[in-house]
């Protein structure tokens, strides 16, 4: 915001004939308390509150966070809650100024955190006992997965995929327990000739562009990613697998691997996600 | 450009020495804006210390407290012109997670690594400077930097003794 802005802090709803539906359009106003700065987003007045939210993030140059705060300024009511809502009974119902809030979090790192070696009999144990709890429990079988060994660290879990249509089909998930538990599993989708990582075609689910909004910011899947050891290799990238930290990606206290509260069954549950809709876009090509 | 007064630099530095313990920090420089974009610049006059979680590695700013440190933002008509946070060690590049978590994606904006937690009392010169370009952020080179980001005198004074 300018100081010739600034000298303007009326709340500011517009409605004009312009695009939209419904006999007009409607602009949102949001200050982004992260830089300071003010937009201002317009919508159609029958387009749903999530066109706007559409509309912000697009401007902001980002996906949308989980932890993300986008508020109406006056009430503070949450405005996600409200995305299917028409932006037009939005305003009359629950913010009559269309003013939004919106912060998230900011973070950052000096670089790859500290991956000491652990003792592979006591990495193996543990990653054994934590999958056999998870089985007792009778809920992968419930899911259609199943397990089978390939060595003492390392497991194959045969993981059911379905997209948005319906279709089904099934991916292999190698489990590496070499830094087990002290830091995650190394995940790779692996093919069953050899059980090494593939990189791309049947055994590797589609990659969704980073345009996608529905990418969950959570999960990336890169195909060949260059690590700091110039080794480049498949990464399944996110906090519940060691290669999220051996490529020394984004770590929030909130969402980090903290031994001794998450456990391989944290990291099959996160696999399963992304094998599911509305994520899942089937294998690639 | 961001011209950032010397007494502002100097905040920035005081506060990261006195730092209580090896942790990472973070600052923001806060200003007059130049333009409605971040490439236009402008001129800090606020520095703004957020309430983070601060480690040997990382450091982490909540949503919640983002916008605690914004308030003032909208209040004066102010924006946030550039963040500058700490590293342990020389290197002063971006890792993945400074380029994702940055305070903002805009073209244009301004984020300076300082080595050492700030210990030694760097300058410019001594810090990464990286510029968030259309797809990624870049270091600037060191001959680059004061088309980008100058620390400008608070004090000038002229007379004869």
């Amino acid at each position: 915001m300018t100081l010739s802005d600034a000298k303007d802090f009326s709340m500011s709803t517009h409605e004009d004939g312009l695009g939209g539906t419904g006999g007009g359009s409607l602009a949102v106003t949001v200050d982004n308390e992260i830089d300071g700065r003010r937009l201002a987003i317009r919508v159609g007045r029958a387009e749903p509150v999530q066109c706007a939210i559409d509309g912000l993030y697009e401007r902001l140059g980002r996906g949308p966070g989980a932890d993300d705060s986008l508020r109406c300024a006056v009430s503070e009511e949450d405005v996600p809650f409200f995305a299917d809502l028409e932006i037009a009974e939005y305003r009359q119902q629950q913010c009559p100024d269309l003013h939004w809030l919106f912060a998230g979090p900011t973070g950052g790192a000096s670089g790859r955190p500290k991956i000491g070696a652990a003792d592979p009999e006591a990495a193996a144990a543990a990653l054994q006992q934590d999958l056999d709890a998870l089985w007792a429990g009778g809920g992968p079988e419930a899911r259609g997965w199943r397990r089978f060994q390939l060595d003492p660290l390392r497991w194959v879990v045969v993981m059911p995929a379905t997209d948005v249509e319906g279709r089904s089909t099934h991916f292999f998930v190698r489990l590496d327990g070499r830094r087990y538990d002290q830091w995650p599993p190394e995940v790779q989708f692996v093919e069953p000739e050899s059980w090494e990582p593939a990189s791309g075609g049947r055994w590797w689910p589609a990659s969704d562009p980073l345009a996608d909004r529905s990418r969950p910011r959570w999960f990336g899947l890169h195909p060949l990613y260059d690590f700091h050891d110039g080794d480049p290799r498949p990464l399944v990238c996110f906090a519940h697998a060691l290669g999220y930290y051996e490529a020394s990606h984004a770590s929030t206290p909130d969402v980090r691997w903290v031994q001794g509260r998450h456990t391989v069954a944290d990291t099959l549950d996160r696999v399963a996600e992304i094998l599911s809709p509305p994520y899942f876009r089937g294998v690639s090509r | 450009m961001i011209a950032i007064p010397a007494w502002a630099w100097k905040a920035v530095v005081d506060t990261f020495a006195g730092t209580a313990g090896m942790v990472e920090r973070v600052v923001f420089l806060d200003g007059v804006a130049a333009g409605d974009s971040a490439v236009d610049g402008g001129v800090v006059t606020t520095v703004t210390l957020p309430q983070a979680d601060e480690s040997e590695g990382h450091w982490h700013v909540s949503a919640h407290e983002m916008s605690r440190a914004g308030g003032h933002l909208r209040l004066y008509g102010l924006t946030r012109l550039a963040q500058v946070h700490s590293h342990p060690g020389p290197w002063t590049g971006h890792s993945s997670e400074d380029d994702e978590l940055a305070f903002s994606q805009a073209p244009g904006t301004i984020s300076i690594v300082l080595p050492a937690h700030g210990l030694t009392c760097p300058g410019l010169g001594d810090a990464g400077v990286h510029r968030r370009e259309d797809r990624s952020w870049r270091r600037l080179e060191h001959d680059e930097v004061a088309r980008y980001v100058k620390v400008v005198p608070s004090v000038l004074d002229l007379r004869y003794q």
